[in-house]
């Protein structure tokens, strides 16, 4: 009971969010406006079915999830050794800093008319707008995790005999790794947005986003607000894997 | 049999913008399977002396020799911080048994296995193996911490004010496990303390350095037998004493 | 060590996603059959000239300006026109922009509703009336009268105008379009099911063209605004545009009209119904980027008349939106553009095209803007061709 509580509390505002939202839509009656949960659920409940004679809902999510992680994977494998370098010589950091600073506010999906120029329309910009999303969270995290990392680690590894290359692995990389973990976390929460709003964007065929503006065009809410749902429910799933990793792995966090 | 020689040791640091002189002028000698506690004033260069054993730090002039008489190497200690330094990721297991896993020692897997086995039921741990270090008592992390430095079996192992984060029922109890791992292993222990009675309680020497720039000022033998008893009227007296020389600068 | 278990995480979580992927697709790639295809891609007017220019796509099916500015600007070739798409030249008269109203609005506001109906009509008369005058409000509405860059070129906004006018009918008689084939690729959707009340309304255009035979207004009953909405960026609406900037000679011939609170602006974007010069209520134009987004609106009730494409609207019309289409803007106007190196001069060299193309494992790529009459003609070219469509970007899921 002590563990559903909660549960059954977080509950408690979705439900009535619908129960309001369903009275109102029966009241307004226009679909345009709030359509009715009559028509929203079968939508959520045949995933599977075709939708506006294309790929269904489940196609749709799991090619935005791909996108998403081949995205989010490049900018890992790029962003985190960038990290790791610009946290360990101060000489990197100032080449990589300012310029890192002035890119790092551009919402990524201003990059989208240019990314469809230089990386053409479909998986090569939307790849581009996913790894511009979730670069500077992991960079940016990396490096801080770089600067949480204590000195006193270091001594006693050098004390006990290790290498550079040893305490690089053996320190620096399991030290900054709870840091480059929430990166991760953000990175992901912020690249699945992006995607979203970039395949809304001319050029892609498939995908949550692409789903979403296809039914706008036909005037479909109902479809937006399931595809709504999708969106969410894959945010909070994707979260709280990193969430669930982060308690397991790096319990020592903050207790040492 | 001599262990560590060191010979007009100075340091200089540059704080800022003001350069100043740490340590002077340290000589001092240091016998096989001694404890020498090492005193002096706060801020006057205890510290540096033992990082600049542990190779962590270098001195500008003066010579550190080994037991041979040639330049002494620093991997043949081990250190010991105040705050015990234990890697939070890693189990208790893998604390001990990271020394023995650099490159440098080449042990085979399996020997490093009995060798933590051996060193976990030494400071009595055997029990936490897998435990990781958040979940431990600050006494048992230190004992955890003195494992992992005895791992790589230094010959020398410096601890700079090891148990004065600690409650004085651990920090006896930890004093009493120096003294034992000392007679069963024969380690040397240069220990860094500001408390007097540890120093007169541990030491079989005590070196007391004065105000910075440093230098040796006073070296006491203690010879009393153990285990010793503080309350005894030539300890209290011993602690007046050494107290004196490090408060008098 | 523990951590190396992280990239192995990440590492079978790709691995699954792919499988899952392959194994999804997998099932479609066998009915894959061996005619002749072509790729389209969804794209939003203003980026095909970038698109063709950049060989992203092969060629661009758009409406006016967008054809001359590809046209005039070194993009690329118009090798076909509205006549020229099969079958039959059956697009030459087809209504390609209808003016929209919802339901609610025609009821509520019926006279209002011809009154903006009349000035639309008074608007298309002018057109014809005075060519020059037309294009230069429509360049002005669309460009700001400044000159356009394009691929290196410098264009004039007027000659483009020019280049463009004679391919576009402004005409308020156009017949709808039937979008069933657009609809035939939404086929398993059950919002197609629903029928429409009405895709027409009669009355409210009837009413118009007794206004513009002298009927005196009757204002009884008025809103105190009317928001309509359309696409800046489009030539077809030049109905619209004229009728608003050009409000002096239908004021005086019929009394009522639409002027500018603005006289600074090229592109008002609010002015007042008037009716023998006395301020009946205020307008507000909201440009919008594509039809359907404001179909959608008007079915939110964010939007009350639209100038819109005749696919968009009755595709939602169709699909429950309670709207109707009151006439015809204009048919017409729109372009088949590919780069000046492909190897076809019309329609039929273009299908030689598509299928050696298609033979050759490169199917050709389209693009065309979604929803619109231009997919529908596309579709319809293809399907009356015996060329299969499949969406760029997807080819795997099969029946796309
Ligand atoms: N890396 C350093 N840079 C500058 N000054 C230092 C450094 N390390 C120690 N010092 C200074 O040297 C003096 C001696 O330090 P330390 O050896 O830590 O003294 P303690 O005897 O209290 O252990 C202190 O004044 C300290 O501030
Ligand atoms: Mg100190």
């Amino acid at each position: 009971m002590k563990r559903v509580l909660p549960i059954l509390k977080g509950f408690a505002i979705p439900v009535f969010i619908i129960v309001i939202w369903q009275s109102l839509s029966m009241y307004i009656q226009n679909s345009f406006i709030l359509p009715g949960w009559e028509t929203i659920i079968p939508v959520l409940i045949h995933p599977a079915e075709p939708l506006f004679g294309g790929a269904s809902l489940f196609q749709n999510s799991l090619i935005s999830l791909q996108r998403v992680l081949y995205g989010f994977l490049l900018a890992v494998f790029i962003a985190v050794p960038l990290g790791l370098l610009c946290g360990w010589s101060k000489s990197a950091e100032d080449y990589v800093n300012p310029i890192i600073q002035i890119l790092r506010p551009v919402p990524p999906i201003a990059w989208m008319p240019l990314a469809i120029a230089w990386f053409k329309i479909g998986f090569g910009s939307l790849l581009f707008i996913i790894f511009i999303g979730s670069f500077f969270p992991v960079f940016i995290s990396t490096i801080e995790g770089m600067r949480s990392i204590r000195i006193r680690w270091l001594e006693v590894a050098q004390t006990l005999g290790a290498t550079t290359l040893e305490k690089f692995k053996t320190v620096v990389i399991p030290g900054a790794l709870p840091s480059i973990w929430t990166g991760l976390r953000l990175a992901f929460g912020v690249a699945w947005m992006c995607l979203v709003a970039a395949e809304m964007l001319p050029g892609t065929s498939a995908g949550l986003g692409y789903l979403i503006m296809f039914a706008y065009n036909l005037g479909q809410i109902q479809v937006i607000v399931a595809g709504m749902i999708v969106i969410g429910v894959i945010g909070i799933v994707s979260d709280s894997i990193f969430r669930i990793g982060q308690t397991r792995l790096f319990g020592w966090q903050g207790k040492e | 049999m001599q262990v560590l020689v060191l010979k007009g040791i100075s340091k200089r640091f540059c704080d800022d913008q003001a350069e100043f002189q740490a340590l002077s002028d340290i000589s001092c000698v240091i016998h096989k399977g001694e404890i020498v506690c090492l005193m002096g004033p706060s801020g006057c260069g205890k510290s540096t002396v033992l990082r600049i054993l542990s190779g962590l730090e270098s001195s500008d002039s003066g010579t550190i020799c080994g037991s041979d008489g040639d330049v002494f190497d620093p991997v043949h200690t081990a250190m010991v911080f105040q705050e015990h330094g234990l890697f939070p990721w890693l189990s208790v297991y893998d604390n001990i048994a990271y020394g023995l896993r650099m490159k440098v020692r080449k042990i085979p897997q399996k020997q490093i296995a009995q060798k933590v086995h051996d060193l976990l039921s030494l400071v009595h741990m055997e029990e936490f193996a897998n435990v990781l270090p958040h979940q431990l008592s600050g006494g048992m992390k230190q004992r955890v911490a003195v494992a992992r430095a005895l791992a790589i079996e230094p010959e020398i192992l410096l601890m700079d004010e090891p148990f004065s984060a600690l409650d004085p029922f651990s920090r006896h109890e930890l004093q009493d496990e120096v003294i034992r791992i000392r007679d069963t292993l024969g380690t040397t222990f240069f220990i860094v303390t500001h408390n007097p009675e540890e120093a007169v309680y541990l030491g079989d020497r005590i070196i007391i350095l004065s105000k910075r720039p440093s230098s040796v000022r006073k070296e006491i033998e203690v010879s009393s037998p153990r285990p010793r008893d503080l309350a005894e009227p030539e300890m209290i007296h011993l602690v007046r004493e050494v107290t004196g020389y490090v408060s008098s600068g | 060590m523990r951590i190396w278990y992280l990239p192995l995480i990440c590492f079978l979580i790709l691995f699954s996603l792919v499988l899952g992927y392959v194994f999804l697709s997998g099932v479609d790639v066998s009915s894959i059959s061996t005619e002749p295809e072509v790729q389209f891609v969804y794209a939003t007017s203003g980026i095909m000239p970038q698109l063709l220019n950049t060989s992203q796509v092969d060629a661009f099916f758009v409406w006016e300006s967008v054809v001359s500015t590809a046209d005039l600007g070194g993009i690329g070739k118009v090798i076909a026109r509205d006549a020229d798409i099969p079958p039959d030249r059956k697009w030459e008269n087809t209504a390609c922009n209808v003016l929209v109203m919802r339901n609610s609005f025609i009821t509520e506001y019926p006279e209002i509703a011809s009154l903006l109906s009349a000035i639309t009509i008074a608007g298309i008369q002018r057109i014809h009336e005075d060519p020059d005058e037309a294009m230069n409000i429509t360049a002005g509405w669309v460009y700001g009268s400044h000159p356009i860059r394009s691929a290196g070129l410098t264009l004039n906004p007027i000659e483009l105008e020019k280049n463009a006018f004679p391919h576009i009918n402004f005409t308020d008689k156009a017949r709808l379009p039937d979008p069933g084939y657009l609809q035939q690729s939404l086929y398993d959707y059950e919002m197609t099911l629903k029928s429409p009340s009405s895709r027409e309304n009669v009355t409210v255009y009837t009413r118009a063209l007794e206004l513009l035979t002298g009927s005196e207004p009757e204002l009884s009953h008025i809103p105190p605004y009317v928001r309509i909405g359309y696409l800046p960026s489009a030539d077809l609406y030049a109905p619209l545009y004229v009728s608003i900037m050009g409000y002096e000679k239908i004021c005086d011939r019929y009394g009522f009209c639409l002027v500018p609170d603005s006289h600074m602006s090229g592109r008002p974007t609010e002015c007042q119904l008037r009716v023998q010069n006395s301020t009946i209520t205020r307008i507000r134009l909201l440009p919008g980027q594509v039809g359907g987004g404001v179909m959608t609106g008007l079915g939110q009730n964010a939007i009350d008349v639209a100038y819109i494409g005749s696919v968009p609207s009755l595709m939602q019309i169709s699909m429950g939106n309670p709207a109707a289409i009151i006439h015809s803007i204009n048919a017409g106007g729109s372009g088949l553009v590919v780069d000046d190196s492909a190897p076809c001069t019309d329609w039929d060299s273009f299908i030689v095209w598509v299928k050696s193309r298609s033979s050759s494992g490169r199917p050709l790529i389209i693009a065309v803007p979604q929803s619109s009459i231009q997919e529908e003609m596309m579709r319809e070219a293809f399907e009356y061709e015996g060329v299969q469509i499949s969406l760029y970007g997807l080819p795997t899921f099969g029946a796309l």
